[in-house]
């Protein structure tokens, strides 16, 4: 068995995990970044990004052979299509088991689902770190939202985030770059809801796409083809912006390939002493050693590490003293989608494809908007854009040389809202390890127990009836109500399994992401989160890993740990 | 310039390291193995019935596109069992129609037949009742339109290509021949 040294570990290296690996190798530690599946380079490893439509063999839709053997869940994401289908995680290499339908959609090369992530990025609000105290579901937050401000700063000028400074209290401004524009009937509709429901706003979407240069990286050419990865380096993910940061001082040694089957512990330090790997190719077991490690494998993989890490100090699993460790799993809830069509401003258009488009932040339970059926509330996103006639032609009379012409005008103002909702973490909603059923390297895989509960099946009937009122109210025409009834893990926003909290009797983290129990063990993936909110999450993950790292750092400096 | 830097840049290093023009040009000469497959009668009928939805006009129409051979390639590799055999058999189906109400397969119809015939099936479909699955004339329609406007001819005449806008303007004013923005995916 090799042994191998280094200041840091880091496992994982998607949106949490880079972040991790520039903080470390900027402070100068030598950072081990482990990532258990393939390598894939920025800007050459984007092999579809320049692909036309007609080029690939199928039009961009996926063959139904190879989504049935491969892909069945993975496939069920908007993002997965024939040009982007190699950038997920075969279904047929990773089992785990639903003993309730739960979705787990995973990318499994270097920068995860950094490269195929919606880019959605909202702050978190004083009022979300406030809100399990305040209602009594789930146990307090440890930290406040001035705690996190400054770091959602420090990463949102290095990630390059588009948004309006909107001056509301749910979605805090942050740093930046200019918002992308409305189209007109978005404006219409902004200004519908404005006049006819006091307390709730439509603002523009805030993006990780850059509208102007910064660091060496192009702005946003808006192709919206950012799921095959952008050549421009438009976007933030791992691959085009924290990888190459923590590659450029020396310091990172990135392993792809390279499953964690567990965290070694030392009983007698109280300390983790590295990481045992499986090499995903050769099977192949190797040690190593770091005085700090940072878990940011993703919510679920890093729960499963945890879990696999049992000792006689943790039976249970790595930290788990407090029995917390797997449970409490949340998701966003998306079920809810309106739509409808707009019939003026026939003679505006717009040009180009938006990587990005509006939003509706939380107005339910908050000010004088308070609710009996359900606690907490519901962000909406969406956007109105005009396609081409051709989408809705096929239920349109005709046929011929008329309806050909027809066929290639701009479509009909179309769009709509869809509601995300916060899920409140229940001790039920739980992962555990399935030591009878193993994968390919011979690991523990998961058992993933997890539903919708009464809270959020009725916020969404809410999300339905708020959603088409607005629409209503804008005057547009063909409404369409629709509950997709799907389960939790398709909103792809697992957290909460490991969580923190101020308590060791009740979560697993500290204020400062470190495992209550084992000082040198940071979590800075979803796994941490204490509550859901409605904002997309990643933000809030790169900004507690950039002060997760700082702090590591300093504790490190004062030998610590 | 910023923009055409960044595009010679991406291009570069895509074409230099991943897909050549090269390696493009001979994914898009070798035929499809499914393609070949496919009997040159079912072809040749799909061609024509394609091309009687979306004609040439100043656009080069269907047949041109090869919409044919991509609704051959999609109905067997990318639908369901079901969806495969229920297209295929909807298409004899229709064909057995036509050779009972215009005397001939229609391949071998005039214009003003295929045309009558069309408009007779698109009756038919218009009045089918709701649960009985969807009608053949929906999904031929369906897909010729979407093969079409992905095809190359499609997507770069009959619409207005742009895969680079370079930047987002939220309102501009258009007239009644403005053409759509081609749908990239």
């Amino acid at each position: 068995m090799k042994k191998r040294k280094y200041d840091a570990i880091v496992v994982g290296s998607g949106i949490s995990g880079g972040w991790a690996a520039k903080e470390l190798c900027e402070k100068g530690l030598r950072t081990l970044v482990l990532e258990r599946g393939r390598p894939l380079e920025h800007i050459s490893g984007y092999t579809t990004a320049l692909t036309n439509p007609w080029e690939f063999p199928h039009h961009n839709q996926p063959a139904y052979e190879e989504v049935k053997k491969d892909y069945p869940i993975q496939s069920i994401c908007y993002a997965f299509n024939e040009g982007t289908k190699h950038l997920w995680a075969k279904d047929s290499d990773h089992p785990y088991t639903q003993v309730k339908p739960f979705e787990w959609i995973k990318g499994y090369h270097v920068g995860g689902k950094s490269l195929m992530w919606a880019r959605q990025t909202y702050r978190w609000s004083d009022f979300d770190f406030e809100s399990n105290l305040n209602d009594g579901h789930g146990v307090d937050w440890p930290i406040r939202y001035e705690d996190i401000a400054p770091w959602y700063s420090y990463v949102e000028k290095f990630a390059g985030i588009n948004g309006n400074r909107d001056g509301l209290r749910q979605i805090p401004d942050g740093e930046f770059l200019p918002p992308i524009e409305m189209t007109v009937v978005e404006k219409h509709l902004r200004d519908a809801i404005q006049k006819n429901f006091p307390g709730r706003t439509l603002v523009n979407g805030r993006s990780a796409n850059l509208t102007q240069g910064i660091h060496g990286r192009t702005p946003c050419q808006f192709r919206h083809l950012c799921h095959r990865g952008c050549p421009f380096g438009a976007y933030f993910s791992s691959n085009g912006v924290t990888l190459p940061a923590a590659a450029k001082t020396g310091k990172m040694t990135l392993r792809p390939y390279s499953i964690v089957e567990s965290v070694l512990f030392d009983e007698k330090k109280n300390r983790a002493t590295g990481v045992r790997v499986i090499d995903a190719n050769t099977k192949e077991v190797i040690e190593y050693q770091a005085k700090i490690i940072f878990l940011n494998a993703g919510t679920l993989p890093t729960t499963q590490i945890l879990l696999n890490s049992p000792s006689g100090r943790f039976p249970d699993g790595l930290g788990n003293d407090s029995g917390a460790l797997g449970h409490y799993l949340m998701d966003h809830n998306y079920r809810a989608h309106v739509s409808g069509d707009y019939e003026g401003f026939q003679d505006h258009y717009h040009k180009g494809r938006r990587p990005v488009g509006f939003y509706v932040p939380r107005f339910r339970n908050f000010g004088n908007d308070q609710q009996n059926a359900f606690v907490r509330g519901y962000a909406f996103g969406g956007s109105v854009e005009r396609g081409a006639a051709y989408h809705g032609g096929t239920w349109e009379d005709g046929f011929g040389a008329d309806f050909k012409k027809a066929m290639t005008r701009p479509g009909r103002w179309s769009g709509g809202l869809f509601g995300m909702g916060e899920c409140l973490p229940h001790f039920d909603n739980k992962v555990t390890l399935n030591l009878e059923k193993r994968d390919q390297w011979g690991l523990p895989t998961l058992n993933i127990d997890c539903r919708w509960r009464e809270n959020e099946e009725a916020m969404v009937k809410d999300m339905l009836a708020t959603g088409s009122e607005m629409l209503e109210a804008a005057g547009f025409k063909n409404i369409s109500v629709y509950d997709t009834h799907e389960p939790p893990g398709r909103g792809i926003h697992e957290m909460g399994t490991a969580r923190m909290g101020r308590d060791p009797k009740t979560s697993m983290l500290n204020a400062r992401n470190q495992l209550h129990a084992v000082p040198n063990v940071f979590v800075t993936d979803g796994s941490c989160m204490t509550s859901g909110a409605a904002q997309n999450p990643s933000i809030t993950y790169m900004a507690l890993t950039a002060r997760a790292v700082d702090f590591a750092f300093n504790e490190l400096k004062k030998k610590k740990l | 310039m910023q923009r055409r830097e960044a595009l010679k840049k991406a291009t570069l290093f895509i074409a230099g390291i991943a897909i050549s023009p090269e390696l493009i040009a001979k994914a898009l000469a070798d035929p499809s193995p499914t393609l070949a497959r496919q009997p040159a009668d079912r072809l040749a009928l799909l061609a024509e019935m394609a091309d009687t939805i979306l004609p040439d006009t100043d656009t080069p129409g269907a047949k041109a596109a090869k919409v044919h051979e991509f609704i051959a390639v999609v109905v067997e590799d990318c639908l369901s069992p079901e969806r495969r055999d229920a297209f295929w058999n909807g298409l004899q189906f229709t064909e057995q129609q036509c050779i009972a109400t215009q005397g001939k397969s229609f391949v071998d119809c005039s214009r003003e037949q295929r045309n009558a015939f069309f408009r007779q099936l698109q009756a038919e479909a218009k009045s089918a009742p709701n649960d009985a699955g969807e009608p053949f004339w929906y999904q031929l329609k369906g897909i010729t339109l979407h093969g079409y406007f992905t095809s190359e001819i499609g997507a770069t005449q009959a619409l207005n290509y742009d895969p680079i806008p370079g930047g987002w303007i939220p309102d501009m004013i258009i007239d009644d021949n403005t053409k759509a923005w081609t749908p990239v995916f």
